[in-house]
């Protein structure tokens, strides 16, 4: 199974970004240049590593910026089959 | 000891979030020095002995992100402010080192106060008081289940945030509430807010009874309140438990103190638990003041706070994160435009 950008901001309109913001998000400019902040990104982090199973250490969220980030860092951290 | 100078952190470190240990003292004061240089507004968090010591006596409960090697980079913490209610915990004092900006330490402080924290010390509520020059801090609190109740206008200076380039006009604050021990009780509802307190008072949160609040002030009864110059702040800052009939002198007796003292915001919380709040309200009204809203559990029972500024506060530079939130905001502002036409002034 592989994830695409829909499936990252399918999440981010269930941890209350507004959907306006949500939809208007281009794929590969950072979203905190895009009207989300410093509260915003942990919450997204969380919540894709909920959603995924996956373990999103500190270290490596901080270095997810884009959406394009978090896709391709899903897809290398999910199991493949 | 008083610190005065800024020991360096090293940046990129591990940390954890864990409860204040005293050894954390040091670096809490350090860190309030690398962010807000000698100008933070409260000792306390200067020196290390004395934030032992509030912690030890439970006025203040901090959370700390600690490295391995005991250097401390960021800070949260629930405390005893301004509320008389001594259960009810004010939640900030959220700081964190720049070079730690992009990490999770505010947002993981935030989780541990919420979920690890509060079962331990137990209180009946916690409020913030949520800056509205950005979202980042009403949207955190929200993020721990906290409710808007009420808009401080324009209550801090630009100062206070100058260091961090973010202000100009002076900062509005939301309250914002989180009922963990509900104290079912009648508030005794001013007429002219009962639309106000039925919004902010909705939800499962609480169970109270409104009662229309039609009785005189009775004649026999003296004021009792509690009144703090902020000084750094140019707030002043009354908590009237009871209302009698001396009130007015009493409002004007403050205001003349506010004046000399070139105080520039004054802020009435008025206990809702009084049969005769509606007959108090009206003396504020006509005195020029406006409701910022109801708070909860303010004397144990419930509040509202009526406020005056000096100078017409900015409406628009309020920036806030929610659509609640916003309805406070039109209350608010509207119940201002009244004070205005009563200045023979049409508001902007």
């Amino acid at each position: 199974m592989t994830i695409t950008g829909n499936d990252i901001t399918a999440i981010m309109k269930t941890v209350g970004i507004d959907p306006k913001t949500v939809d208007a998000l281009k794929m590969d400019i950072p979203l905190v240049h895009q009207g989300l902040d410093s509260i915003d990104m942990p919450v997204i982090a969380v919540a894709v590593e909920k959603k995924f199973g996956i373990d999103l250490s500190e270290a490596n969220a901080t270095q997810l910026k884009t959406i394009d980030d978090f896709v391709t860092f899903v897809n290398k951290m999910m199991p493949k089959g | 000891m008083k610190i005065d100078h800024e020991i360096p952190v090293e940046a990129g470190q591990k940390f954890q979030v864990d409860a204040f240990k005293e050894a954390d003292a040091l670096g809490i004061a350090n860190l309030f020095y690398a962010i807000y240089g000698a100008d933070y507004p409260f000792e306390t968090y200067y020196i290390p002995e004395k934030i032992i010591a509030e912690n030890r006596c439970g006025n203040i409960h901090s959370v700390v992100a600690r490295t391995p090697g005991g250097d401390i980079i960021a800070h949260g913490a629930i405390f005893r402010s301004s509320a008389p209610y001594p259960n009810l915990y004010e939640i900030g004092q959220y700081i964190v080192l720049k070079n730690y900006r992009d990490s999770f330490a505010a947002y993981k402080i935030n989780q541990y106060i919420a979920e690890t924290l509060v079962k331990a010390v137990n209180p009946d509520g916690l409020f913030g008081e949520a800056v509205c020059n950005h979202t980042t801090t009403q949207k955190a609190s929200a993020l721990i289940g906290m409710k808007d109740m009420a808009l401080e206008v324009a209550l801090m200076p630009p100062e206070t945030y100058q260091r961090e380039k973010n202000g100009c006009d002076r900062v509005s604050c939301l309250i914002q509430f989180r009922s963990y021990h509900d104290r079912p009780h009648t508030i005794f509802v001013p007429p002219a807010y009962r639309r106000e307190i039925e919004f902010a008072a909705d939800g499962p949160d609480f169970t109270r009874t409104l009662l229309d609040s039609i009785e005189p002030i009775p004649p026999d009864i003296s004021s009792k309140y509690t009144t703090a110059f902020l000084s750094f702040a140019g707030v002043v800052r009354t908590n009237v438990e009871a209302a009698g009939s001396d009130i007015a002198a009493i409002i004007d007796d403050i205001e003349r103190q506010a004046s000399a003292k070139r105080m520039e915001v004054l802020q009435f919380f008025l206990n809702l638990a009084m049969p005769w709040s509606g007959k108090v309200v009206e003396i504020f009204r006509k005195k020029g003041f406006f409701s910022g809203g109801y708070v909860p559990r303010w004397f144990d029972t419930d509040a509202i706070l009526m406020q005056k500024n000096q100078t017409d506060p900015n409406f628009e530079s309020i920036v806030l994160y929610s659509p609640s939130a916003a309805t406070i905001k039109e209350f608010v502002q509207s119940d201002w435009a009244r004070t205005q036409k009563h200045r023979g002034v049409t508001p902007l």
